[in-house]
């Protein structure tokens, strides 16, 4: 009950303060193309990779800078990683740019504005096509929290799509389809579900913001989006229930929405995933459960 | 017996001087041994090749002078005397070498590779994991310290963290720490820079911001305690060099005009002076001769230090991409693709 007020504070909180805190984008006319707590090789993304045209990157309001990395010198982490600066604003919220090349004079910047240069696109990122990652921190938290809740909204029309449905009790996976018919039991539900982007140009399989799984009616799965901490070495993302990256991606491609003890009758399933733009998606299927 | 006083008396200096000589320092000469080019590798192996890596090629020569492997670097290249990963801009598998080019092991990872010593990490593009491994790529421990990782070094047993939220946190065998220190003193609270001897008995790290703190603990009776804290006169927003020495008796910390270097028993300082900027800082021990590598306007400087941290000598080289590698007896130096070897000797 605690953590389900706490949770309820901290979105009423955080919808409170973009309101009154809007963040502006780092770069010009941004395009996002993977998004806060998507799957990136065993872990959550921990923020947003945004592809721009134009490479001026920017703080997202003013604010001090309080570390960069621009050059191989000693003490620097070894494996020469993408260079960042991190900028920390009011409320001790810090916002992070990594795979930049930092201005010439970011050894003099101190106070920024939202209209100061930090630096361009570039870098000595890994990526083949150059991108920012963009990540918002809470540090009175120590919670990473989905940029998208704090930063302007840009448009974006692409709806998020279900593409398969399975389930997997004990006698294995079993598809979704019209006539599916599956025996009493524990089992789970796992889909296929991504959103699309935000361009007609640039197709990417992105983590949508918000998943709901009903059965009979009855909310049976919640997960949103939009703040992600650490505990125990294990990434969580805080939702009505934490939730670790290995219990949600299967590997696969697909996410688990959870497991449910079936009883034998007619079973109706239904999943709604939505964006941060609030495009909705849903999807219903019917099972028949026997002995 | 005034005679057999003064008798005694020699006889007794005779004595000391013989088992008590006052140790004179011995001159130590720098002789330049041979150049290679690192092109040209002849193959073959060798019980102890030295590795070298410039930012286009790396590989492996002998003490002798003969290149026994080489190759143009990818994208970047982690070396160890034992194996390399050659890895490109979008690899996602490391694939790891012998110093014959024989494969011996890969892991699947689109991370970092780099090596601490001879231990072999991996570091997430995001900075949130850091994974160790062996040289079959097996992972050994996976640590993923809740914050973005800024600084990081490694002794044989131990491993510290320096975190973009300040703390820093000690590593062992185990994914959770055996010690953290979280730095709270300050407006802004960012790890700067860790070190850590090899034993795993003293660290010390740069946090905060609004002061800046040098702070250094030791392992005293089963439990890491502060025993030195400073705030920082010059204030940095980057990674800066902090290392103790081979021995663990020195820990030296870069300035704006050199390096500050403390003894660790009494933390008292001694400032040494640098030109240009500092690439490469290797201090074996109290008793032997250091090296600071530095990259001046329009070439690079090699500056020998006695023990007492007294300049011996200076070397100058052209500017360009430069590699320094201390071995025993030598230290060998890289420009451009190109290797000198100079041995030491105690005259």
């Amino acid at each position: 009950m605690k953590k389900h007020t706490l949770l309820f504070v901290l979105s009423a909180v955080l919808l409170f303060a973009q309101q009154l805190y809007a963040f502006n984008w780092p770069v010009d006319d941004p395009l996002v193309v993977s998004t806060f707590g998507g799957d990136k090789w065993g872990s959550y993304a921990s923020g947003l990779e945004v592809y721009a045209e134009n490479a001026e990157i920017r703080p997202c309001d003013d604010g001090e800078v309080i570390f960069y990395e621009n050059s191989d010198r000693p003490g620097t982490l070894p494996g020469r990683i993408g260079h960042f600066v991190v900028v920390e604003h009011e409320r001790k919220l810090r916002t992070l740019y990594a795979g930049i090349e930092p201005a010439e004079d970011i050894s003099e910047m101190t106070g920024v504005t939202a209209s100061d240069i930090l630096g361009e696109l570039g870098g000595i990122s890994k990526s083949a096509r150059l991108h920012l990652h963009f990540a918002v921190i809470d540090s009175e938290f120590g919670q990473y929290v989905n940029p998208l809740l704090l930063l302007n909204s840009i448009v974006d029309n692409a709806s998020p799509e279900i593409r398969s449905i399975r389930l997997l009790n004990e006698a294995g996976f079993t598809s979704v389809d019209k006539n599916a018919v599956i025996k009493a039991g524990k089992t789970e539900i796992q889909a296929e579900i991504f959103d699309p982007g935000m361009s007609d140009d640039y197709f990417t399989l992105m983590a949508p913001y918000k998943i709901q799984l009903f059965h009979n009616g009855e909310e049976i799965f919640y997960l949103n989006f939009e703040s992600l901490r650490y505990d125990a070495g294990s990434a969580l993302i805080q939702s009505r229930e934490d939730m670790k990256y290995d219990d949600f991606y299967r590997g696969d491609g697909y996410v688990s929405l959870g497991e449910i003890s079936l009883v034998p009758g007619d079973s109706r399933f239904e999943i709604l995933v939505s964006d941060y733009s609030e495009n909705e998606t849903g999807r219903t299927f019917q099972l028949t459960v026997i002995e | 017996m005034r005679k057999l006083f003064l008798i005694l008396f020699f006889v007794i200096l005779l004595v000391y001087i013989i088992f008590f000589p006052h140790q004179l320092q011995k001159e130590l000469v720098v002789n330049p041994s041979w150049v290679v080019e690192t092109t040209a590798a002849e193959g073959g192996t060798d019980d102890h090749p030295v590795p070298f890596n410039f930012d286009s090629r790396f590989g492996y020569f002998s003490a002798s002078g003969r290149v026994l492997f080489s190759d143009d670097v990818v994208y970047r290249a982690a070396v160890s005397s034992e194996l390399f990963i050659n890895y490109s801009s979008v690899s996602e598998q490391l694939v790891l070498q012998n110093p014959e080019g024989d494969i011996i092991g890969t892991i699947d990872s689109d991370g970092y590779p780099f090596f601490i010593g001879e231990r072999l990490f991996v570091i997430a593009p995001d900075r949130m994991t850091v994974t160790e491994y062996d040289y079959e790529g097996f992972p050994l421990l996976h640590i993923s310290p809740g914050a973005a990782v800024t600084s990081m070094d490694a002794g044989s047993e131990h491993l510290i963290l320096g975190m973009l939220n300040g703390d820093v946190s000690l590593y062992t065998d185990s994914p959770d720490p055996v010690y953290t220190y979280y730095s709270t003193d300050s407006r802004y609270s960012v790890s700067y820079a860790c070190a850590l001897t090899d034993d795993g008995s003293r660290f010390a790290a740069v946090t905060g911001l609004y002061p800046q703190q040098l702070v250094c603990f030791e392992f005293r009776n089963d439990e890491y305690i502060p025993v030195f804290r400073m705030n920082m006169s010059e204030v940095y927003r980057r990674n800066l060099l902090l290392d103790y020495s081979d021995d663990g008796r020195l820990l030296y910390l870069e300035t704006p005009g050199g390096l500050d270097v403390y003894s660790t028993a009494t933390f008292l300082k001694q400032e040494i002076e640098t030109a240009g900027e500092i690439r490469k800082a290797v201090f074996p021990g109290e008793k032997t001769m250091s090296f600071i590598l530095s990259s001046l306007e329009d070439s690079s400087q090699l500056r020998l230090y006695r023990s007492d941290l007294g300049t011996i000598a200076d070397l100058y080289f052209p500017s360009g991409d430069i590699y320094f590698y201390l071995a025993e007896g030598c230290f060998y130096v890289g420009i451009d693709g190109r290797i000198l070897r100079y041995d030491i000797i105690e005259g």
